[in-house]
């Protein structure tokens, strides 16, 4: 465990607002304690301990190789059965999410959807078989994902706009669902998305905002919008303003960050590949994902 | 707003104008400048009909075909529906139009002609051969079926002198005075392009006045068919008749070299200015209806350029109102009159607005006005303060404000709309300016404004519009998509100077690239509107309106 841990902080420190790998990390630990619990519990029955207990002690004893080569015949197989499960989780994530569309879609729906993200095409997609709606993309500047986007789908038959980030406001009242992905759900119920949608949805509290995010992107931190330097990251300023087309720039501070801090009350629903929750049931949804020891790696 | 062809619905959907409808007689619009709201619906719908009923079938031939047969023509089944064939629609109807033109002409317009038509068999070359190739290659043809723009200017201003050439002679057989029809539809025809009716009334008057049309585009968004469809081609003008500095000024509005609505209310009564100058009164016609003959066709040839701002309609209807009050001699001090206030009330505007921005104050800006820019530059001299500038795509005007602001030293720095709400929480105003204001209070801008408003207020952060009282209109818009303008599509694909994915799928049927001109903020939002009387709630301007009405009579 404590290779993982060293092992996982090395990958964060890489790219601290990844936090996906962190939570991976987490759910890693968290299976090695399940399983040699239920190991500790088979193979000798008798001790009663607790499952927490024994972790404990695992946890401490360390360097004991007697803890460990107790339960290794069974735990090492366990492990690597768990963690396969875990990949095929994750890999069929997309797909699950996508399972619900027809739960949220109907026809003649008009839906706006910013910048490009996978699981939101597989949604997308999977709802087009069975009815017929409209999308509005945003190509979310300066990535310009929605231009992928947008091919992917019209590529589907799904009637599709592309427009301007600018337009976004205009196009507003046309649109009866936001339906976008995102990067990391907090554990406050917010999330972090390549900006802008924000305060949009607040202001049109008529129609849903929906999240599509696997399960993985749960994050057990807790971010303060105003603190948006915690888990921001800033991308390369010659995409915003290329070095050729202007004289005198170094006198100009070009701020292109990636990512944006919006508040649960902006969402409607997290449609997570276990089914789709209110924002404000995240922090449940976190605590059986998560060991609670493990919040801090 | 579903596209309906009805006319009733259409002439409900539309508001009541009091701006100029290019089909009304002048006198009329001279004399009244507000209609009220329910005579003018029975009218036009009346109207409306009554024109279907008088002539049905040619209606029914001009009739576009149904959205449905157009898809069907663009659908993939057919062959290769490229960009190829696209270019080709102009030739052919730069072929049609010369070959109805020699039954009046003579020996100079034969050589023009075959200008033409050499450039169209030059044209018709490069697409056989597009064509030839795999449909592959044929593809990647179509990724670049502009040329450059030095070329297609080149391209037009020999068509033009051609054509100018042609038109000169055509006069002088005929002197032909565009008639003007006494047709009082309220809706402006702006927005009714997916009616045909009005549409094929649109074309014929623009034919009798000598204007060339802008081509149909094949593939409507039906969110959008009500507005007239970006071309990238402007089939430049049989215009013997056109001014040279309105023809100069209207190439100047097509290529985007002049942006922004003061700016091009500007240019525009520069170039009546030009106009009047030049003007002599003919013997025997009286000067108003000669004059407002006149430049009757230039206002077309400018609205097909680019659908005219607010600003520029405003002016429009001063010159007209100037034109029809004046006795015998044309004034053309009146017009620099006109000029000047704009210019004082700009300079109101800064001196007012100056005392608003405080030491250590970080101003939010978006896009490039000359107006915030002036005020920025003059409360430089005694504010510290800084600027963030946001820009959005396509139009990216940020960059130039930006240069402005470099060159002025001012303190600044620079994102994108999407952005917006990182730098908003270390602002602490927003300074906009403003296409028009609406009657209803509404903030008309360039797209993207509402969004840095919403955002705004989100953060508790006060915005400040900045808008001269001369682009107030009587008009009122709640919704951004009934009037607006659509730019270029094929802007949205270019990225710096690469071409995104998106280059390869223009016919593809499914896909719309959109890209609005303006959006519209509702009143609540903003905080003040600075204008030269001062600083009013956005709710005040029909009382700004009204006064102007009185002054004005």
């Amino acid at each position: 465990m404590e290779i993982i841990r060293a092992e996982g902080k090395k990958l964060m420190a890489a790219d601290p607002s990844e936090s996906v790998v962190g939570n991976m990390v987490r759910r890693v630990l968290k299976i090695i304690r399940e399983e040699y619990a239920s190991g500790a519990k088979g193979v000798d029955s008798t001790d009663e301990t607790d499952a927490q207990e024994s972790l404990h002690n695992l946890l401490l004893a360390e360097g004991g190789v007697e803890d460990f080569s107790k339960s290794i015949p069974t735990l090492k197989a366990s492990i690597n059965e768990s963690i396969g499960e875990l990949l095929t989780e994750l890999e069929g994530s997309a797909e699950n999410v996508a399972t619900q569309a027809l739960e949220h879609i109907y026809g003649g729906d008009t839906i706006m959807t910013i910048g490009k993200s996978r699981t939101v095409l597989a949604f997308l997609k999977n709802a087009a078989r069975k009815r017929s709606f409209n999308v509005i993309v945003a190509e979310g500047f300066p990535f310009l994902g929605g231009h992928d986007m947008a091919l992917k789908l019209s590529e589907a038959n799904i009637p599709t706009k592309v427009i301007p980030d600018a337009d976004v406001f205009a196009f507003m009242p046309h649109v009866n669902k936001v339906i976008i992905g995102t990067h990391t759900v907090m554990a406050d119920g917010g999330y972090v998305y390549i900006s802008l949608m924000c305060s949009l949805s607040t202001r049109f509290k008529s129609f849903g905002v929906l999240v599509c995010a696997a399960m993985y992107k749960l994050s057990p931190q807790y971010f303060h919008s105003l603190d948006q330097e915690g888990f921001n990251k800033f991308a390369n300023p010659q995409m915003l303003l290329p070095f050729e087309e202007m004289e005198g720039r170094e006198s100009v501070e070009i701020i292109n960050p990636v990512f944006n801090y919006v508040p649960p009350d902006c969402v409607t629903l997290y449609i997570t590949n276990m089914g789709s929750n209110a924002p404000s049931y995240v922090y449940r949804l976190l605590s059986e994902l998560y060991h609670p020891d493990d919040r801090e790696l | 707003m579903s596209s309906s062809t009805d006319t009733g619905a259409a002439s409900g959907d539309g508001m009541p104008s009091g701006v100029p409808n290019k089909e009304e007689d002048g006198k009329k619009e001279a004399t009244k400048h507000t209609y009220k709201t329910g005579q003018d619906r029975a009218s036009s719908g009346s109207n409306n009909t009554g024109q279907r009923q008088k002539k049905p079938r040619e209606g029914e031939k001009q009739k576009q075909p149904p959205l449905s047969e157009q898809k069907q023509s663009a659908s993939p089944g057919q062959k290769q529906p490229q960009p190829g064939q696209k270019q080709q629609q102009p030739g052919q109807k730069q072929q049609q139009s010369g070959e109805k033109k020699p039954s009046q002409q003579e020996d100079k317009q034969a050589g023009a002609q075959n200008a033409i038509l050499k450039q169209q068999n030059m044209q018709k070359k490069g697409q056989g051969q597009g064509e030839g190739f795999a449909s592959g290659q044929a593809q990647a043809d179509g990724v670049q079926p502009t040329k450059s723009k030095a070329e297609l200017r080149a391209e037009r201003r020999l068509k033009q002198e051609a054509q100018r050439a042609a038109k000169s002679q055509k006069k002088s057989e005929a002197s032909t005075a565009p008639a003007s029809k006494s047709d009082s539809l309220r809706v402006p025809a702006k927005v009714l392009g997916d009616d045909p009716a009005t549409q094929k009334r649109e074309a014929k008057k623009l034919e009798k006045q000598n204007v060339p049309q802008r081509l149909s585009v094949k593939r409507k968004d039906p969110h959008f068919s009500h507005l007239r469809q970006y071309e990238r081609e402007l089939k430049l003008p049989a215009c013997g008749t056109l001014h040279p500095d309105i023809l100069r000024l209207g190439l100047e509005y097509f290529e985007g070299f002049l942006q922004g609505s003061n700016a091009r209310a500007l240019g525009l009564l520069a170039a009546f200015h030009e106009v009047i100058l030049s003007y002599s009164t003919p013997q025997n016609k009286d000067l108003s209806r000669d004059l407002e003959a006149r430049i009757k066709p230039y206002i077309s040839f400018l609205d097909i350029c680019r659908p005219l701002s607010v600003s520029m309609g405003n002016a429009i209807k001063f010159i007209k109102w100037q034109i029809a009050h004046v006795a015998h001699d044309v004034s053309d001090k009146e017009i620099d009159e006109y000029v000047r206030k704009i210019d004082l009330a700009s300079s109101a505007i800064v001196n007012c607005s100056k005392s608003k921005l405080t030491d250590g104050d970080v101003v939010i800006v978006y896009g490039c006005s000359s107006l915030i820019y002036r005020i920025l530059c003059s409360a430089r001299k005694s504010v510290n303060f800084r600027v963030i500038v946001v820009d959005g795509r396509p139009r990216c005007e940020g960059k130039k404000m930006i240069q402005h602001m470099v060159k002025e030293g001012i303190k600044c720095s620079y994102t994108t709309i999407s952005n917006v709400n990182y730098v908003m929480q270390e602002a602490t105003k927003v300074l906009l300016g403003a296409h028009a204001l609406m009657a209803n209070g509404c903030v008309k801008s360039r797209s993207g404004t509402s969004l840095v408003i919403m955002e705004a207020n989100a953060n508790n952060v006060p915005v400040l519009v900045c808008c001269e009282t001369y682009k107030f209109c009587e008009k009122s818009q709640a919704d951004a998509f009934v009037f607006n303008e659509l730019g270029d599509p094929d802007s949205l694909v270019k990225v710096g100077n690469r071409k995104s994915v998106l280059a390869q799928c223009q016919d593809n049927t499914n896909l719309f690239l959109v890209n609005l001109a303006y959006d519209v903020t509702p009143p609540e939002l903003v905080s003040v509107v600075i204008t030269e009387l001062g600083m009013i709630p956005c709710t005040s301007v029909p009382v700004v309106l009204r006064k102007q009405a009185f002054s004005e009579t």
